[in-house]
């Protein structure tokens, strides 16, 4: 049986190029949500197929690609979408955020800061902010259109009525070069204040809504809020129990059935990087201090 | 003598469409005049259209021929050929309105009635409050009543609430419309009392009123309605 | 009421679908201040005429002039999109027969009130809040039920938030549409007193479209009858309710029940 062949980056080159286009368009808008014929991919809706699709549109032979879920190299998300472009791209893959030149992720920013020669892809489940307040499309693309953003602040208004304060943790809605409001895609907070004046290309893919959205390098991102009700990019008040650090974003992991659990980077790459460069946590491991990162 | 109120040729027929087009000719040829200060009292059967006039006067009716003419200072105004805008204004500043039956605004407290037209052309409510507040003491209104609606006064009471409300303002005519019908002998010599003070202060006087002797307190003229009789026998 | 210019002139104002007419060669204007009333019964275009005075529709032929904050009346068929939906926001407030579609049912009291502030830019929560709570109390709804959602609120209710989240911005044309039909005539009675005192208190323009008689006796000043597009007869209220001229009139104020 002959093997099945693929076109580089398996999609063929027209779809590349529309898809080019559309990313250009997005980055001529920043933070508009373009429409594109998003195509039929060998993963379901909501495994990336968005994302998939833009990295797969802007791979070349020299790139270095990074993939990661949540933070993380390892799951299985990453390791099939890394596996999928090496298999039809024949392109380097790494887990070092700093030598990646096209990094895709699905809800995390990487805490290493990004260069103006890398590109960060974003998976997002659903592109319009304002879907939960307005069902009507027609209606979600005339307040774009016109600037009617009332509604955001009403649904922020609503949380701190309710608790006190603003209750939205990720998928924190922001304001992209003081015009269109944006879906950041489901990252915490936390990383919202990353992706204002962020030297890299930020691209948005969402395969199944078919949209992109763009914000290109240098460019200001607000996150929304009140003036007596600031937005905070929180985390939890803890330190990495492997590398010790105090300032990236933590996962909370269960070690045990009794209630005992730990709290890591949720970046893995950032914390290997750490621990190989002699930062220790209260838990660090042997298996977290061999380092070994898998670039190839 | 300054006339404040002129009537000339004034007309009016009722044309009852539902009742297949009947013309029911009321009155013809009105003609009239009455002086600031000057009471003029209108008598006549029921139907003769005693309340007619007072109504086209305040234009609630149209008229059908004639004029109908309002000063103030140097102005004069044709009621009759006014639009809605203008008569607005006249009722405004210069047309005071008693009916026959109150009309009642639900829930508006009694003190709230009588001091809404003097709010509406710009008095402070508290002022216009006070005031209502004296006028209604005078009527013998008691004053418990005052933060009542008038919905569920007797009728005498709601008489006595619709002739504070009119005479409130101070307006150079007055148009009275069976104004002590329902009233006691004491009320009735109040309202008589409040009209003559209206004449000093140069209101113009025009009223439609049945009894004898509140005739005889506040008439300076008599017109006999039935002279403008637009029906001949 | 001085003599100045019209806030909102209607001309000609005509809408047809195909054959069908909505509304016929409607011509008025109305001044700040002033309260009209369009009556009609079911399919007479009352609501029609309000859909194209509000530019919720587009005439068929005709024009509407509004006079705009800075003095100058403009053609609003003239305006962008955007002024219009500005104007909408700002200058004007619609009054929906149902308060469902006036309002978010699934947003509290006070965003509800708020929304048109956060719209045209207030970013207070404090100050926001404070202005949603000084209008609900004016539409005598309880502060207390400020965060409560109109979901849970009788149909009296609704229509006053309704009126208080188009009040919020000031505006100075208000039109409604049939703002009591469904209620209780204790709730009507309520609501009536109500729009009466917020319209006159604050010197609104407002054109309220009813199909009852009564309504119109105690809100308006002026009147407008119409029947099959066209507009029968337009006055004083008083002038066309007790003095009326046209035959149809004539049948309208006849046919009121009176308990």
């Amino acid at each position: 049986m002959t093997p099945l062949s693929y076109n580089f980056a398996y999609l063929d080159e027209q779809t590349k190029r529309m898809i080019r286009r559309a990313i250009l368009k997005a980055i001529a808008i920043p933070g508009y949500q373009v429409p594109f014929a998003s195509r039929e991919m060998p993963m379901p809706y909501g495994w990336g197929t968005g994302g998939v699709q833009i990295t797969a549109s802007l791979l070349g032979p020299d790139d270095v690609l990074k993939v990661i879920d949540q933070g993380s190299d390892d799951t299985t998300n990453a390791v099939s979408i890394r596996k999928f472009f090496a298999k039809t791209a024949g392109i380097c893959t790494t887990t070092l955020t700093a030598r990646a030149t096209i990094i895709q992720t699905r809800h995390r920013i990487p805490e290493h800061p990004l260069g103006e020669h890398q590109i960060l892809v974003f998976q997002v489940p659903i592109p319009e902010p304002l879907r939960f307040l307005e069902a009507r499309e027609r209606e979600t693309r005339r307040m774009h259109a016109l600037g009617d953003y009332g509604v955001m602040h009403v649904k922020l208004y609503e949380d701190i009525a309710r608790h006190g304060h603003i209750t939205t943790t990720y998928d924190y809605p922001v304001k992209v070069a003081g015009r269109y409001i944006m879906a950041p895609s489901p990252t915490p907070k936390f990383d919202n204040p990353k992706m204002n004046n962020c030297p890299a290309l930020q691209l948005f893919g969402a395969g199944r809504e078919k949209r992109i959205y763009a914000i290109p390098p240098y460019t200001q991102v607000v996150s929304l809020d009140f003036e007596d009700h600031p937005f905070h990019p929180d985390r939890h008040d803890g330190v990495c129990a492997w590398c010790g650090a105090d300032d990236s974003f933590l996962d909370e992991m269960l070690t045990d059935d009794r209630g005992g659990r730990l709290f890591v980077c949720s970046d893995t790459d950032h914390c290997e990087q750490r621990c190989n460069a002699g930062h220790r946590g209260l838990q660090a491991s042997a298996s977290a201090s061999s380092g070994g990162g898998n670039g190839r | 003598m300054a006339v404040a109120l002129e009537l000339d040729g004034v007309a009016k027929t009722f044309t009852l469409h539902l009742h297949g087009g009947t013309k029911l000719p009321v009155l013809r040829d009105v003609s009239f005049v009455v002086a600031r200060g000057e009471s003029l009292v209108l008598t006549g059967p029921s139907g003769c259209g005693k309340s007619s006039v007072l109504k086209m006067i305040f234009g609630t009716y149209r008229c059908d021929a004639g004029r109908i003419l309002v000063r103030e200072a140097d102005d004069v105004f044709d009621v009759a050929a006014a639009d809605p805008r203008e008569i607005l204004r006249l009722r405004a500043r210069n047309l005071g309105y008693v009916s026959q039956f109150l009309r009642v605004i639900p829930r508006l407290a009694t003190i709230d009635v009588v001091a809404e037209p003097l709010v509406a052309t710009g008095t402070d409510r508290d002022v216009a409050r006070a005031r209502a507040a004296g006028l209604l003491e005078r009527l013998n209104v008691p004053e418990r009543l005052w933060s009542l609606s008038p919905v569920s006064f007797s009728g005498g009471e709601q008489q006595r609430v619709n002739i504070a409300r009119a005479l409130l303002p101070e307006r150079p005519i007055l148009l009275l419309d069976e104004p002590t019908a329902a009233l006691d002998e004491t009320s009735r010599s109040i309202v008589a009392d409040l009209i003559k003070e209206a004449k000093r202060r140069g209101a113009a006087v025009v009223s439609v009123v049945h009894d004898q002797e509140v005739r005889a307190l506040i008439a300076d003229k008599i017109i006999d309605v039935m002279r403008f009789c637009a029906v001949r026998s | 009421m001085d003599a100045e210019a019209p806030l909102l002139i209607a001309d000609r104002l005509t809408k047809t679908y195909g054959q069908r007419r909505g509304c016929h060669d409607v011509s008025f204007s109305l001044y700040e201040g002033e309260l009209l009333a369009v009556v009609g019964e079911s399919g007479s275009g009352k609501t029609t005429l309000l859909q194209c005075l509000s530019t919720q529709l587009v005439p068929t032929s005709g024009r509407v002039l509004y006079r705009m904050r800075d003095g100058r009346t403009c053609d609003l068929a003239a305006l962008s999109e955007a002024e219009r939906r500005f104007l909408f926001r700002t200058d004007w407030g619609y009054v929906h027969q149902d308060p469902a579609l006036g309002l978010r049912l699934s947003v509290s009291a006070g965003a509800n009130v708020g929304e048109r502030l956060m719209a045209i830019g207030a970013r207070h929560y404090g100050h926001i809040r404070r202005t949603a709570a000084h209008w609900l109390e004016r539409v005598e709804i309880d502060k207390q039920r400020i965060d409560d959602r109109p979901e849970f609120y009788s149909g009296g209710m609704r229509q006053r938030l309704q009126i208080a989240r188009n009040l919020v911005t000031g505006p100075r044309l208000i039109f409604m549409d049939e703002p009591t039909s469904g209620l209780d005539a204790s709730v009507q009675a309520r609501l009536l007193d109500l729009i009466r005192r917020l319209v006159y208190g604050l010197r609104l323009a407002a054109i309220v479209v009813t199909h009852d008689l009564a309504v119109a006796r105690l809100l308006s000043q002026r009147m407008m009858v119409m029947k099959d597009g066209e507009v029968i007869e337009c006055g004083l209220s008083d002038q066309v309710l007790d003095d009326p001229q046209r035959p149809y009139t004539q049948l309208l104020v006849s046919s009121i029940l009176t308990p």
